[in-house]
């Protein structure tokens, strides 16, 4: 008793189509999965077990062996429950073959059969349209994200039993449609560039470089509103167009950003990392490579607060992507790029007490220390970025 | 009679009349033993049957661990090649007996394995 069910795999933001084949066969009871499966994968059986025995079938007591084609390479992410245990569903004959052929499936399962919210949905589903595929079924959660993408039809679900009414014509799910990315809640209140008073030089220079995304590097005493300002860029920053927001939004699906209150970017995105954060943080990284800040800033602003404090090592490896516009992150399992076109904006102070050249206060660093301060910065990153002096 | 073979026999017993179908008992091998060996319908059964007294050691069925049942699993394994009767439907049964106050409780759960 064989089946095929279509579904998607990721790697980096590029994403193609997988076959998830499931054959029954007599002998003992067994759950495979082959076809180079990752943990999440591999922990899936026992997910798709208990959801479908919650959800009122019984689990054939058959040898099952999942493959997912094409087999040579690496399969993760739970989106993988709900096209297996379909699989097992249909070649035990709960559902028709033939119907749920034009389908492709994503989703993860709950033990009680409930569908839950998966990472990288929108770009599985580009891949899938890509390759020719129309009907998508996937959770609930991710209907508004996946709806970016208006040439296919979704059919969210919240549960196993209503994929299989719907199969069986008891229930109708309706093709999910809504979104031109516009009646989107905002993720926070964003701070007004008005409050910003007096310091006419630097709102001017602020000004072109959001009009034309230069990178900044605002020095300043403490107190003098580096940080004030900063924060307020996103407001004065320019629209995204809707492929931008499109490849803003793939980036976050990837990284597990988007939650259902804020299902797509459609906004510039500011990302101000503490100084603390570790390489893989900023330019994204790990065994299977998640994008950094880096990728999180693009097409928006990259906020480094207090430069001097980050680790020289961590500023040496924004050179690359800056430059670039793409990180491309090499691990054991393979080379992934991302974009990162990001403007850079830094504050520091001139030296290590602040207060250099301040008509007020007395600065009271020696030579050496300031120099020694400013040489933490290297040359280049300082030469890429336009430099304003509060 | 010992107690162990005192509650196959018991357990033999329950499943004739549960409709099973006895093919063999106390099937030995190099890889291990298997109880009972039963067809319930088309599906092959394989049992292993634990017999207790009292439950000092906890129950009847905590004792087949996961070490037991990877040996019951080989010798399923050597039964199915010489008896060539792979393309049965196969499943492992136990069934728990515990003895107390000369009365009998039997369990029989199916499909325990994993």
């Amino acid at each position: 008793m064989y089946s095929q069910i279509v579904s998607g795999s990721l790697y980096g933001l590029a994403s193609e189509q997988v076959i998830v084949e499931t054959d029954l066969s007599p002998g003992l009871p067994a759950f495979n999965v082959v076809g180079l499966p990752d943990t999440t994968v591999k922990e899936s059986k026992e997910r798709i077990r208990a959801a479908i025995v919650n959800s009122g079938y019984k689990f054939p007591a058959k040898r099952i062996i999942i493959n997912l084609s094409p087999a040579g390479t690496k399969k993760e992410g739970t989106h993988f429950d709900l096209p297996i245990a379909l699989g097992v569903m249909t070649s035990a004959g709960y559902i028709e073959k033939e119907k749920i052929n034009d389908f492709a499936f994503l989703g993860e399962l709950s033990l009680d059969g409930r569908v839950n919210r998966i990472n990288g949905a929108l770009p599985l589903v580009i891949g899938l349209r890509n390759q020719g595929i129309e009907k998508i079924i996937l959770p609930m959660d991710n209907a508004e994200e996946a709806s970016a993408i208006v040439d296919v039809k979704l059919y969210p679900v919240d549960h196993l039993n209503e994929i299989t009414a719907f199969f069986e014509n008891r229930i109708k799910i309706l093709p999910f449609k809504k979104n031109n990315f516009d009646p989107v809640k905002k993720n926070q209140e964003r701070l007004d560039f008005s409050d910003v008073a007096g310091q006419e030089n630097i709102k001017r220079a602020l000004q072109i470089s959001a009009a034309a995304s230069h990178n900044v590097l605002l020095i300043g005493p403490p107190g003098s509103g580096k940080t004030m300002m900063a924060k307020r860029m996103p407001g004065i920053l320019p629209d995204l167009t809707y492929e931008e927001k499109l490849e803003v939004t793939k980036i976050y699906s990837i990284a597990g950003e988007l939650s259902a209150d804020c299902p797509i970017i459609a906004e510039r995105p500011f990302r101000s990392p503490h100084h603390t954060i570790s390489g893989a943080a900023l330019v994204g990284g790990g065994s299977s490579p998640k994008p950094g800040e880096v990728s999180l800033a693009h097409f928006g602003v990259l906020f480094l607060d207090e430069l001097p404090e980050f680790n020289r090592n961590i500023l040496q490896m924004l050179r690359q992507p800056m430059e670039d516009e793409r990180v491309v992150i090499s691990r054991m399992k393979g080379t992934v790029s991302y974009p990162s076109k990001f403007m850079l904006l830094a504050s520091m102070n001139p030296c290590p007490c602040g207060y250099y050249g301040d008509p007020t206060h007395e600065c009271t660093c020696s030579l050496i220390q300031i120099r020694h301060y400013l040489s933490k910065i290297s040359g280049p990153l300082m030469d890429s970025s336009g430099r304003v002096i509060i | 009679m010992s107690l162990g073979s005192f509650g196959e026999k018991l357990a033999e017993r329950f499943l004739i009349n549960k409709g099973y179908k006895i093919l063999e008992r106390n099937f030995r091998c190099k890889q291990g033993e298997i109880d009972i060996i039963a067809l319930d319908g088309i599906v092959l059964v394989f049992i292993e049957v634990k017999t207790r007294r009292n439950q000092k050691f906890g129950l009847p069925c905590e004792a087949i661990t996961s070490e037991k049942l990877r040996h019951l699993k080989k010798a399923v394994a050597y039964y199915t090649m010489i008896s060539s009767v792979e393309q049965y439907d196969m499943r492992i049964d136990a069934i728990e007996i515990l003895i107390k106050d000369g009365k009998q409780y039997l369990h029989h759960l199916e499909n325990v394995q994993e």
